[in-house]
């Protein structure tokens, strides 16, 4: 029992560093790519080692087994859905033209890909977004095809 | 173990809270929102056990899966300006 | 429960209702209509969070689908139709001022007959017969071993009925506007590539 409580609390305090500091990080950091940096150390860091500590209390000292599946469930969606929210996040940030920020005050990114991103009038997702595999596939059948009509 | 554990979730929901308010564009405030959504996820299912009962992790499990959807509405509204079904439909062709 | 653990519970309460009323002037003092929307759902996670703190398990449930999932999708879909800044404010209405003072006022001096949270000499509880009745009997009578279920879907169901009706409507009414508006991008490449492959077939 004493064992259990010693290592569920030693889990639970590194989530609490991790959830604290993503708190503070969101706060202090300069930009917002940064931000999305401290942000998801709480949805992955501080979940993972909280629920960690969480499960092994309901299993072992609240004899609870069912909570203890429920709290797992609940790391299996986040860890699913919580990437795939941040990743949203930072693409609309890209489509939306914020430019990344450097500490000397010179941008991160490459000067050419820096031009296109302050001129809105050029269509971005070609070079964000490459043609996606079954738009390839179909491109090259359909080049195929016009070889045969060719030859034929 | 677990007042502590509620206290510093709190604590950093304060935080993101501040930034939620202050947020000089508009993902930094989705951002924060997002991510107060995971710490209310732990909140809930850490108040359950401070309180002795761990059954109420339901709404945790509730709340990991709806925070998702709201996050995706609020970018999908940024990125077309509507809510509209499927970016290209085959009878529009 | 100890009394420690229940003034450690009222703290927690207190916190977070502050910090409700935080967010709540913050949705007020913004011009932004999308950010309000944003917080707007900040809001509902964290009256949630208050509904679990005072054990309405049932109600946060609700909270977490209705407040955070559908009404942020209903408001941005509202919002697609309007304009993202809200209107700068032209005159000082003080008349809708004083009657929305007079009708909050109202509503606190009406908490007041309430009982007090978890007061166990209120109606509900004291009735002589009547959570006596729903604890031993509801498993008789509806079948459902949980009471919390029986009690909202069968022995109040007209009030339960009503509420999804309301919300229903609500769902469809948006939608009906919503969902008949398509995207075109005719300046799209990719789309008029489509379109003239697909012609092209059709010829063929």
């Amino acid at each position: 029992m004493l064992l259990i409580d010693i290592i569920s609390g030693v889990f639970i305090f590194i989530g609490c560093l991790f959830v604290f500091g993503g708190a503070v990080g969101l706060v202090r950091m300069p930009d917002f790519y940064t931000r999305l940096h401290a942000a998801s150390v709480t949805d992955t860091g501080g979940l993972l080692f909280i629920s960690i500590g969480l499960i092994l209390q309901a299993a072992f000292v609240f004899d609870n087994p069912m909570a203890a599946i429920k709290i797992a469930l609940t790391i299996v969606f986040l860890f699913f859905t919580a990437p795939t929210a941040s990743h949203a996040v930072a693409k609309a940030a890209l489509m939306a033209n914020i430019i990344p920020q450097c500490q000397n005050g010179k941008s991160v990114v490459d000067e050419s890909l820096t031009a296109l991103y302050k001129d809105k009038d050029k269509d971005l997702s070609s070079v964000l977004m490459p043609v996606d595999p079954p738009e390839i596939i179909s491109n090259f059948a359909n080049a195929e095809a016009d070889n045969k009509d060719k030859s034929t | 173990m677990f007042l502590a554990l509620v206290i510093v979730i709190i604590l950093s929901l304060i935080l993101v809270m501040i930034r939620a308010l202050l947020g000089p564009t508009l993902y930094d405030r989705l951002l924060a929102v997002n991510s107060a959504g995971t710490k209310v996820v732990i909140l809930i299912a850490a108040y359950g056990f401070l309180t002795g009962r761990p059954d109420f992790v339901d709404i945790a499990l509730l709340y990991a899966l709806i925070n998702y959807i709201a996050t995706i509405a609020v970018l999908k509204f940024f990125e077309y300006g509507d809510l509209g079904s499927g970016a290209y439909q085959e009878d529009d062709l | 429960m100890s009394v420690d653990a229940i003034v450690i519970e009222h703290v927690i309460v207190m916190v977070l209702l502050t910090l409700l009323i935080v967010v709540a002037v913050g949705i007020i003092i913004l011009n932004d209509l999308l950010t309000a929307v944003i917080l707007s759902g900040l809001y509902s996670l964290l009256s949630a969070t208050v509904f679990v703190a005072m054990d309405a398990v049932d109600v946060a449930l609700t909270e977490a689908a209705v407040g955070a999932g559908i009404s942020t999708i209903i408001l941005l879909g509202t919002l697609s139709f309007t304009k993202r800044v809200q209107k700068p404010q032209e005159h000082n209405n003080y008349a809708a001022l004083i009657i929305v003072v007079m009708t909050g006022g109202a509503l606190i001096y009406g908490t007041l007959d309430l009982p007090s949270y978890g007061d166990p000499n209120s109606p509900a509880n004291s009735h002589p017969q009547l959570a006596q009745h729903y604890l031993t009997e509801s498993q008789k009578e509806i079948d459902i071993p949980n009471v919390v279920t029986s009690v909202l879907a069968s022995y109040r169901g007209y009030d339960t009925l009503g509420e999804t009706a309301v919300v229903f409507t609500a769902a469809i009414g948006v939608l009906s506007l919503l969902g008949l508006r398509r995207r075109r991008r005719k300046e799209d490449p990719l789309l008029t590539d489509k379109q003239q492959r697909k012609q092209q077939n059709e010829d063929n």
